[in-house]
């Protein structure tokens, strides 16, 4: 029993660790960005 | 007119009613397997729509569009040409392109029209690759990317894609390149914002590249998150949902006018299933106008006059952005 619950443990450490490491070693999105969307519009959707 | 919609889920039940709207004097028949699914389409659509258990039962339709899962469009395709009908797939898988693309011939000789990849992405896409260039002199790359889905069968496409071999056409050759690599922001507009997009086998550069064959670069990407990838070669970790919408496409495009390098940037933020529909609608109704080929298959980059199709599809719900600044 005591053997099963250490496995379990070690199985949740792995999967916690590798769950950081992606959620932090994921880079930022780059926010800069000048400009925007505007509807495509007049005769020849321009 | 004839027209018959293989498939009743969220694209064909889309397609359906957008026909319905563009076409209102169309006899239109829905062909599904599970027939109290079709049953309910055609109820909300009003009387006269005929609901069948194959496409060779009833009279033998003028067009036939095909809203089935991917690798049933090939054999669905050869049947509806054999009865002499036009035909318009929403198919976005790269075997369903290919096979129907070997089906040219028989389309040519029979003079009628094969329609491939009349969706979002593609269809939508190809569309407003074809409206850049109109503005170029000279297209020389295009980049696309996409982000959500259309019903589940469409999120079983999107998710084999992911981990499928990637081909980008590169100076003249095609190269392969492995799914879920090659990561790149792309913008997509306001409602869906930023996202990390990543290759996939996606059918875009195949379709392009019979349109622009001079065009240096043709690349497409869709949008994933770690989780995808990670779990990508895994079965669906769970069912999909019943539509995958809202997503987002990106058309990025440069090219030369009078010399000058420019680059155009379009996109649109869309339920995918509508969008679908209404370029499968679209399709049916440009059909003999001069707005494709009159004859052969071809995908929407083939299209003669992308302002009336923006136009019909405007009236149908469907805005198309421009990006305007830089990123």
């Amino acid at each position: 029993m005591i053997g099963l619950l250490r496995r379990l443990a070690f199985a949740l450490g792995i999967a916690m660790g590798t769950a950081g490491v992606l959620r932090f070693t994921k880079p930022p999105v780059v926010p800069w960005r000048r400009g925007g969307w505007r509807a495509l519009h007049g005769p020849d959707f321009r | 007119m004839q027209v018959t919609v293989v498939g009743s889920g969220a694209t064909g039940a889309r397609a359906a009613r957008a026909l319905r709207r563009l076409l209102p004097t169309a006899q239109l028949a829905i062909v599904d397997r599970h027939r109290a699914k079709a049953e309910r389409v055609a109820e909300q659509l009003g009387a006269g729509v005929q609901v069948r258990a194959a496409l060779a039962d009833g009279p033998p339709p003028d067009a036939v569009v095909l809203c089935v899962p991917a690798g049933l469009h090939e054999a669905l395709a050869i049947e509806a040409l054999h009865a002499d009908a036009h035909v318009v797939s929403v198919t976005d898988s790269i075997p369903d392109v290919n096979a129907l693309f070997n089906l040219a011939p028989e389309a040519e000789r029979r003079h009628r029209s094969l329609v491939i990849g009349a969706g979002f992405s593609p269809g939508l896409s190809c569309l407003l690759v074809r409206h850049a260039a109109d503005r170029f002199d000279e297209l020389e790359e295009v980049a696309v990317s996409k982000s959500g889905t259309g019903g589940p069968d469409c999120a079983r496409q999107h998710h084999r894609a992911l981990v499928a071999q990637n081909w980008e056409w590169r100076d003249g050759q095609w190269v392969r390149r492995r799914g879920s690599s090659g990561r790149r922001l792309a913008w997509f507009p306001d409602l869906i914002g930023p996202l990390d997009c990543y290759r996939a086998g996606l059918p875009e550069p195949f379709l392009l590249q019979r349109s622009f064959p001079t065009v240096r670069r043709l690349t497409a990407r869709m949008a994933a998150t770690r989780r995808d990838r990670l779990t990508g070669w895994l079965p669906m970790l769970r069912p999909p949902h019943a539509d995958g919408g809202p997503g987002g496409l990106l058309v990025e495009a440069w090219g030369r006018r009078d010399g000058v390098p420019e680059v155009l940037v379009y996109g649109a933020a869309d339920n995918p299933a509508a969008v679908a529909g209404s370029m499968a609608a679209v399709a049916v109704s440009g059909l003999g106008g001069g707005w494709f080929p009159a004859a052969g298959a071809f995908g929407f980059s083939a299209c003669r006059d992308t302002v009336a199709v923006l136009t019909i599809l405007r009236e149908l719900g469907v805005e198309v952005s421009t990006f305007e600044g830089a990123a």
